[in-house]
């Protein structure tokens, strides 16, 4: 037992450090990030506000606040890793990590911790000014709120491991993350109730954790009913683990080097 | 001493061609001695990066084997960091970490704990002298300055093995100075093998205890330093500096390096009695001169400079 809780410690201590290594780059680039992260979801924001404004309605603007929030969760951390690990085999930078009796699941964990902090400060702006704009007054149920973005953000951090690690090439990974994320945030009940949805979309999007994220947030900001929201909680608990364990199965850690030079 | 215990890295027929068809190594065979310093020379593109990936498991080999400890590499590839450290080209990546930060990150790494790290850290500072710039952002420093961060991560938190590719490519003198030494220290000391890829043949020369030379994916020699010079010649080679505007009577196959700058290679029997004449007759017109035998960089441009096959029949030796 004394083994056990000592590994643990030591991997808890050894993910600490990849990621504050991660984080350095905040030191010098920290706006940049929030810039990054911030402004596509808020875009989505306001066009949605502004095109709701001709008929105005509470429900569609909570679901435009609700799912920008969601979008800006569930794609940071899968454009984000992906994108950082493309980015880290293209300078060779990922040989450094590979070269080190680092475990990969350790890695995933770590940059998958990034991620979600890089795409915090752009969904507390989203929140802050969307709150504003469609009055929401204060939010009771924070800790759900923090449950719900946290298991958003995860759920999708394994598939963008996946695909960092799997792409051919650094360029191939960044076009597949960007390529995806539209059909994650805009093929499932993320901005608009589901009876919106073309009937097709509404079975498909049952399968994408956005669906089930933009929900959870939801209920969080005041609606909906706790059963639900535990139900989704599970969900995307299962998608996080499905997709850190598929990445750690099928992630090719150490064979970072490209075979096509 | 077991034949196990005798080499770390046993290479059998190894092969690596690319997905686009390029034959990057071809059936190259070799062992590196446990404790030795092993010079991998070869001219760009010849395949030596190619070779180090496959050592320390970031490429599959096409064909062929390594062993590395008595362990098949290919079945546990977990265990290379344990073996290995490994200084790679990683150029101006980790630009948010300071100097020191990137050493200590690699030890906690490799294992060590925070005071350890720091510690270890420490005293790499110390010994190359880096004590101003360790509080600096690699992204504010020189090429060579963030090329040494990444060669002094391989030396935390020691590992048995440590390969470098190109250490000192844009270091200054003073540094690779230290870090030859360095070398020397720990594969003296400490008995940790090294593989070391550079360009820097004259400066390896002093370093190395025996070399192996790729060329177009193949191993075209390898052997102790001694024996690839004395494949080239057994003669004695004079670089002659003449005064400003000074002619000498010198063999008729000498060189003319630069105005005044002479070379040629006298007979090893009779070498040193023509030199004794020369500087008799003419020596007030002779402002320098250097005489040696065949350096490392003369024999690697003879190996490598499509004279192989008369290397080859010079030093049948495998």
């Amino acid at each position: 037992m004394r083994k056990q809780i000592h590994t643990l410690k030591r991997s808890i201590y050894e993910i600490f450090f990849i990621f504050l290594g991660r984080c350095y780059n905040l030191r010098l680039q920290w706006f940049w990030y929030v810039i990054m992260m911030s402004i596509s979801p808020l875009s989505y924001l306001f066009f949605l506000f502004f095109y709701n404004s001709s008929s105005p309605s509470a429900e569609l603007n909570l679901y435009a606040f609700s799912g920008s929030i969601a979008a800006s969760a569930v794609t940071a951390a899968m454009l984000s890793l992906g994108q950082t690990i493309g980015g880290l085999r293209e300078g060779n930078a990922m040989e450094f990590y590979a070269t080190l009796p680092i475990s990969k699941l350790k890695f995933i964990i770590a940059l998958s911790l990034e991620g979600i902090l890089f795409s915090l400060p752009s969904s507390v702006i989203v929140f802050l000014i969307g709150a504003s704009v469609i009055g929401v007054q204060s939010v009771t149920r924070l800790p759900l709120l923090l449950l719900a973005y946290f298991a958003s953000a995860f759920s999708l951090a394994g598939i963008g491991a996946l695909i960092g690690f799997s792409g051919k090439t650094p360029q191939s990974v960044s076009l597949t993350t960007q390529v995806i994320q539209p059909f994650l945030v805009l093929f499932a009940p993320v901005y608009m109730p589901i009876e919106k949805l073309p009937f097709v979309l509404q079975m498909t999007s049952r399968m994408l954790p956005t669906t089930y994220a933009a929900r959870a947030i939801r209920y969080a900001l005041g609606f909906g009913d706790l059963k639900g929201f535990l139900i989704d909680i599970l969900i995307l608990t299962a998608f996080s683990i499905a997709g850190i364990w598929g990445a750690f199965r099928k992630a090719k850690w150490r064979l970072t080097s490209s075979d096509a030079s | 001493m077991s034949k196990l215990d005798n080499f770390v890295y046993e290479i059998e027929h190894l092969t690596k061609r690319y997905d686009n068809q390029v034959l990057a190594n071809d059936d190259i065979s070799l062992k590196i001695r446990r404790g030795e310093i092993l010079g991998l020379f070869g001219p760009n593109g010849s395949g030596k990066t190619t070779l180090v990936k496959q050592l320390i498991g970031l490429l599959l080999p096409t064909d062929g084997n390594i062993t590395l400890c008595g362990l098949n590499i290919e079945k546990q590839r977990s265990q290379i960091p344990r073996l290995v450290a490994y200084q790679g080209q990683v150029g101006a990546a980790f630009g948010a970490f300071r100097f020191s930060e990137l050493i200590a990150h690699t030890g906690i790494y490799r294992g060590l704990s925070l005071q350890e790290a720091k510690k270890e850290t420490d005293a790499l500072v110390d010994y190359f002298g880096c004590a101003e710039i360790a509080q600096r952002f690699r992204y504010q420093l020189s090429g060579g300055e963030r090329k040494l961060s990444f060669v002094l991560s391989a030396f935390i938190s020691q590992r048995p093995i440590v390969i470098l590719d190109e250490p000192t490519n844009d270091m200054d003198p003073s540094h690779r100075s230290k870090l030859w030494s360095y070398i020397r220290k720990l594969c003296k000391e400490q008995g940790i093998t090294f593989l070391l890829v550079t360009h820097n043949i004259d400066e390896a020369e002093d370093l190395v205890d025996r070399v192996a030379v790729i060329k177009q994916g193949r191993l075209i020699a390898h052997g102790s330093v001694g024996a690839l010079k004395a494949a080239v010649h057994d003669d004695i080679s004079v670089d002659l500096f003449l005064k400003e505007g000074m002619t000498v009577q010198i063999p008729v196959s000498a060189q003319n390096v630069q105005a005044n700058h002479w070379k040629f290679v006298l007979p090893k029997e009779s070498a040193f009695s023509q030199l004794d004449e020369l500087f008799k007759i003419e020596g007030h017109k002779i402002d320098d001169f250097k005489v040696s035998k065949a350096t490392l960089s003369e024999a690697y441009a003879f190996i490598t400079e499509k004279r192989i096959e008369k290397y080859e029949k010079a030093n049948s030796h495998p």
